[in-house]
């Protein structure tokens, strides 16, 4: 290819109202982030324990993830972390996904109506010497059932009930103020069309209604209000007054067509409600809360008290999209207060070209000679565009080129991005003690605007991107810059934000599974996120494959705890083992958990809290809190991480939260918790203190648990 | 009311896991998928049985056809008569009613409609003529099984009809049945349905900043969208369908006609059990939608309207473009409009 190259005209340059900064920022990128550790030792890569899994299946003792049970002739097996939720006394919460697959014979489709099973829930912890143990909550499988289907033909019979009414299966799970979990949502699976009572028919899964309650204090679940709407992969998120607020979620999957109410057909759940956690009641909020949402939409509650919607979810209803689904490529901001939705941006516009993106774009517009690419823009590295159009007319000018349009959309990573994670980065004050700027990383998935199909490209992305909301003058001002790619794209990642503000990704696959099951090769190469290089690096290998529900959770100690795997079965079919074809062995679930040691957990000088408690201190907003430590004069950093609780890549409550140190003396810091509940919702968090060790890296410390009080407040007061 | 119609009509070819396997088995097979109908024994996907109306005689039965992992009668008698669905040879296998279903065991069209694929034939039930063997198979006057006749391998799609891609009737079936010991059929024929050669996408033709502190993106999508900001001191009104206006986008925020058809396919306009109306001709009723400059919306005027482009186009294989459009608007006394087009992508490109 011939590079025409034109001059940058001066007009181009100053329409975007910057001026491009010095070409050696380009430079910097190459070099590549490594902070000086490259070998593959624990201290470099972390590193894994071995895989350990409940011990026994009923009363039988057992290695085997499932037994045969003589008198039903069915397979029971151990549950696996297809959610995983961090208690408020450290131990762990988890369910199944997917329960009973294991006894489909020929075709899930089928089947999976009569075979389904309630998902069944359990209770791990760690004793001091780190041995694991498990108690079964009550009721096990926390003890919902869907009273009535929604039948496609009003009145009709021709519905098969016999499996699974009441699945945690597909439940967004929130920690409430006071640390209990609620789960919200659900599948009943049935056949429709069907029979009675007969292993025959199409699977439906049609979504809950309802809440349910897990106390840790008593190991029990209890029902609370059910929604106005039934949801399947809604997301739900505390706001700042601790009631939670719920969008999306389908009703029902396969056959989303609703006679009584036809414009909700074809589409997913575009009414929110929220939870008043007083009353235990769920309301809808009206007409401008409605809004159109992908499933498990990535969500977040900003320091203003608004939830953003980070153009982020699951897609794949029905037959593959919504008709609507052009709208969840906007970013939105839904207010509390007025009760209504606003649209933000575009996602990934305006894109701020920076190093990363110069360097991005110049490969995939001329592969065979991305260094002169480069060097032409890097010229504009600094601009940004407001718009895909003005991207691509200034790359055009600039170049010489007609650009295609989609090659651009991709390396932004622009519009709706399906099964990532999207992350929100430590909130920090400003100078004035503010927190007025929140920043999410989204890394892999599958991009689906550039393709308009659903779920998208089938090869998952390795494009990584920071998108900032400036919360300044009353607006909401979104921006969006790339980082360094992944070393591979990754479909279904988990992502962990550790204590020294790293990012871990975990898990997943390089296909996306829900296209073609069993197809794909589970990758098991994890790869962190340095925030200072803004660049991703290879990290240990995981033990086990873990591809569709998978999850992974931060620990107290600043361990992470990894775990989950529930694929749907071979091509939608019985799992077929095609590992001599070098694909997945999709050989079910996977009950197992390993523990991820990052690097700091190696070291020898991590700070440590000597008043560290085992329970979670009462922090209230406002006061100050002191932590004692021999090593105070270093400790340049206090961390507030909530525990976190998550499906589905979700945890729309996960925040860190820095708070000032106002005060310090040869042995103790003296924090002050932040005053807005935006900031700051109640619930439990894990206290880190940290020091910057020589090369800029972060020490962090274990953690102590404390617990941010809730403003008191009554049914009637709401 | 038509992305209803072609909601249910996405519903009867299957939902996404249907879908799937599917596309999972074509990856396995690599067979011949479309274009002239499939050989003996491959299934062709895009062949769709359709049932016709029912006969006066069965008028109070329930009958429904499904597309699923196959063509699935499912049927409701519910009456105090006899329903008995008869094999190819004429003989009873089904009774469905009066408050049960029997089968008879000794037929092997009740081993080869139960499942899909069928399941295995006991010796006994293979040779022609064996004596009923009726048994209860379900308490309740309901059943769903998959009829060898409803199946499309053997229907061969002329090759003008493949050619030109465009839905036909290719062929025809029937099942006979015995209703209160009378002969009738539920009869149904066979649709040649191709799946889309390709994809559609909206593109500006004229740019998307329009004017001053406003701009227009084309948001991508089955039906594509736009993303309109007007951060100027004036209101931007755009106009629908019918150029009525749809909605006010400005310094005050965003204001829906409510009373805009085109509203109310917008993806934005209130779901609720008791719909607004559209009238275009009908004084705008304002209700507030936002309370920022911004505002999105699904646009079908961006869509093309058929599901395939002309045939020419398909025969070419390239990406083309197939459809012209114009959203006007109106920016305090300026008029204004957005222009664009609409491509055709090749599935293969």
């Amino acid at each position: 290819m011939t590079i025409k190259m034109k001059p940058i005209h001066a007009a181009v340059l100053l329409a975007f109202g910057a001026l491009p900064v010095a070409n050696a920022q380009l430079g910097g990128l190459l070099g590549g982030g490594t902070t000086g550790c490259s070998d593959t030792t624990p201290q470099c890569i972390g590193a894994f324990s071995a895989p350990f899994a409940e011990p026994k299946i009923g009363d039988v003792a057992t290695s085997e993830k499932c037994i045969l049970e003589p008198a039903t002739g069915k397979q029971l097996c151990k549950p696996a972390a297809g959610t995983l939720t961090h208690l408020d006394d450290g131990r762990f919460l988890y369910f199944n996904a997917l329960e009973g697959t294991e006894n489909v014979e020929f075709n899930i489709v089928a089947e999976f109506g009569s075979q389904s099973v309630n998902d069944q829930t359990r209770v791990l912890s760690f004793s001091s010497s780190g041995a694991p143990s498990w108690v079964k909550p009550s009721p096990v499988d926390a003890g919902a059932s869907n009273a009535e289907v929604t039948p496609l033909i009003p009145g009709g019979l021709l519905v098969g009930q016999g499996g699974a009414n009441g699945a945690l299966f597909c439940a967004d799970v929130a920690q409430l103020a006071d640390g209990r979990i609620m789960a919200v949502g659900g599948t009943d699976f049935y056949s429709e069309p069907g029979i009675e009572g007969l292993p025959i028919g199409v699977l439906e899964l049609e979504g809950l209604k309802n809440a349910r309650i897990f106390n840790p204090k008593n190991n029990t679940w209890t029902q609370t209000g059910s929604m106005n709407f039934g949801r399947w992969y809604p997301t739900v998120v505390n706001l700042a007054n601790s009631d939670v607020f719920v969008v999306s979620g389908v009703t029902k999957l396969i056959k989303p067509v609703y006679p009584q109410s036809p414009a909700q057909s074809g589409r997913n759940v575009v009414q929110s409600e929220t939870y008043n956690a007083a009353c235990g009641t769920w309301s809808e909020n009206g007409a401008l809360a409605q809004r159109s949402l992908p499933l498990f939409a990535r969500i977040h509650l900003l320091p203003n008290g608004h939830v953003l919607y980070n153009a982020a979810g699951q897609s794949f209803n029905p037959a593959g999209q919504g008709y609507d689904q052009a709208l969840w490529n906007i970013v939105g901001a839904y207010d509390p207060a007025t009760r209504a939705w606003r649209d933000v941006a575009y996602a990934g516009f305006p894109f701020q070209l920076n190093s990363f993106g110069a360097d991005q774009l110049s490969h995939a517009l001329n592969p065979t000679n991305p260094n002169l690419i480069r060097i032409l823009l890097s010229t504009l590295v600094g601009l940004t565009f407001t718009s895909p159009d003005t991207l691509i007319a200034t790359l055009g000018q600039v170049l010489g080129l007609a650009v295609d349009r989609q090659v651009v959309e991709k390396v932004v990573g622009s519009g709706m991005r399906g099964s990532t994670f999207s992350m929100m980065l430590p909130l920090k004050p400003d100078a004035y003690g503010n927190y007025t700027k929140a920043q999410f990383l989204t890394a892999g998935g599958i991009i689906s605007a550039v393709v308009a199909a659903s779920p998208g490209t089938y090869i998952p992305t390795d494009s990584s991107r920071i998108d900032t909301i400036d919360l300044v003058g009353g607006e909401t001002n979104y921006s969006s810059r790339l980082t360094g790619k992944l070393n591979q794209g990754r479909w279904y990642g988990s992502g962990v934000l550790l204590p020294d503000t790293s990012v871990m990704v975990f898990s997943g696959a390089n296909r996306d599974e829900v296209v073609a099951p069993g197809l794909e090769a589970a990758i098991v190469q994890t790869e962190r996120f340095d925030p200072v290089t803004q660049t991703w690096k290879k990290m240990a290998l995981q033990n086990q494959r873990r591809t569709y529900h998978n999850t992974a959770v931060l620990m107290a100690d600043g361990r992470v705890l990894v775990g989950g795997h529930a694929p749907i079965t071979t091509g939608y079919t019985a799992h077929i083992d095609l590992s001599a074809l070098g694909l997945g062995p999709n050989d079910g679930r996977d009950p197992s958990f390993e523990i991820y040691s990052p690097p700091y957990v190696f070291r020898s000088d991590r700070p440590v809290i000597s008043n560290a408690t085992s329970t979670p201190v009462n922090l209230n907003r406002g006061q100050t809190h002191k932590i004692n430590t021999s090593s105070a004069a270093a400790i340049d950093g206090v961390l507030l991480i909530r525990n976190t609780d998550t499906t589905h890549l979700v945890d729309a409550d996960q925040r860190a939260v820095y708070v000032p140190i106002v005060s310090r003396n040869s042995n103790s810091v003296t924090v002050r918790i932040p005053d807005s509940a935006a900031v700051l919702p109640a619930g439990h968090y894990m206290l880190f203190i940290s020091r910057t060790a020589s090369g800029g890296k972060i020490v962090p410390s274990k953690s102590t648990p404390v617990h941010i009080e809730a403003d008191a407040r009554s049914c009637n007061a709401t | 009311m038509q992305r209803d119609i072609n909601m249910l009509s996405s519903v009867r070819k299957g939902g996404p896991l249907v879908r799937s396997a599917c596309f999972f088995s074509a990856l396995l097979l690599v067979g011949p998928a479309f274009g002239h109908g499939g050989g003996h024994g491959e299934k062709n996907e895009d062949i769709v049985a359709v049932l016709d109306k029912l006969p006066a005689a069965l008028q109070s039965v329930k009958v429904e056809l499904h597309k699923t992992l196959a063509s699935q009668l499912v049927i409701e008698n519910k009456t105090d008569k006899l329903l008995e669905i008869l094999d190819a040879d004429g003989a009873p296998f089904l009774r469905i009613g009066p408050d049960k279903v029997q089968a008879n065991l000794a037929a092997a069209a009740w081993y080869r409609t139960y499942t899909e694929t069928g399941i295995p034939i006991p010796a006994a039930a293979k040779e022609k003529n064996a004596a009923p063997k009726w048994s209860a198979v379900s308490k309740t006057p309901a059943w769903g099984w998959f009829d060898l006749r409803l199946r499309s391998e053997d229907i061969r799609v002329p090759h003008g009809v493949a050619d030109a891609r465009r839905t036909a009737t290719v062929g025809q079936w029937k099942i006979p049945v015995h209703f209160d010991g009378k002969p009738t059929a539920l009869t149904g024929v066979f649709r040649y349905m191709p799946r889309p050669s390709g994809r559609f996408e909206a593109r500006l033709t004229g740019g998307g900043e329009i004017s001053p502190g406003i701009s227009v993106q084309i948001l991508p999508g089955p039906v594509p969208g736009f993303f309109v900001t007007n951060t100027s001191r004036e209101t931007l009104t755009v106009f629908g369908r019918a150029n009525e206006p749809l909605v006010r986008i400005g310094p005050e925020g965003v204001y829906a006609n409510v009373k805009s058809p085109t509203w109310q396919q917008s993806g934005q306009a209130e779901v609720s059990y008791e719909p607004m109306l559209a009238d275009a001709k009908a004084a705008p009723q304002w209700v507030l939608r936002s309370p920022s400059p911004r505002f999105s919306w699904i646009d079908v005027r961006a869509a093309y309207p058929q599901r395939e482009p002309p045939a020419a186009v398909v025969k070419r294989g390239a990406r083309a473009e197939v459809q012209r459009w114009t959203i006007p608007m109106q920016h305090g006394q300026t008029e204004l409009k957005v222009t664009g087009a609409t491509d055709w992508i090749p599935v293969s490109k």
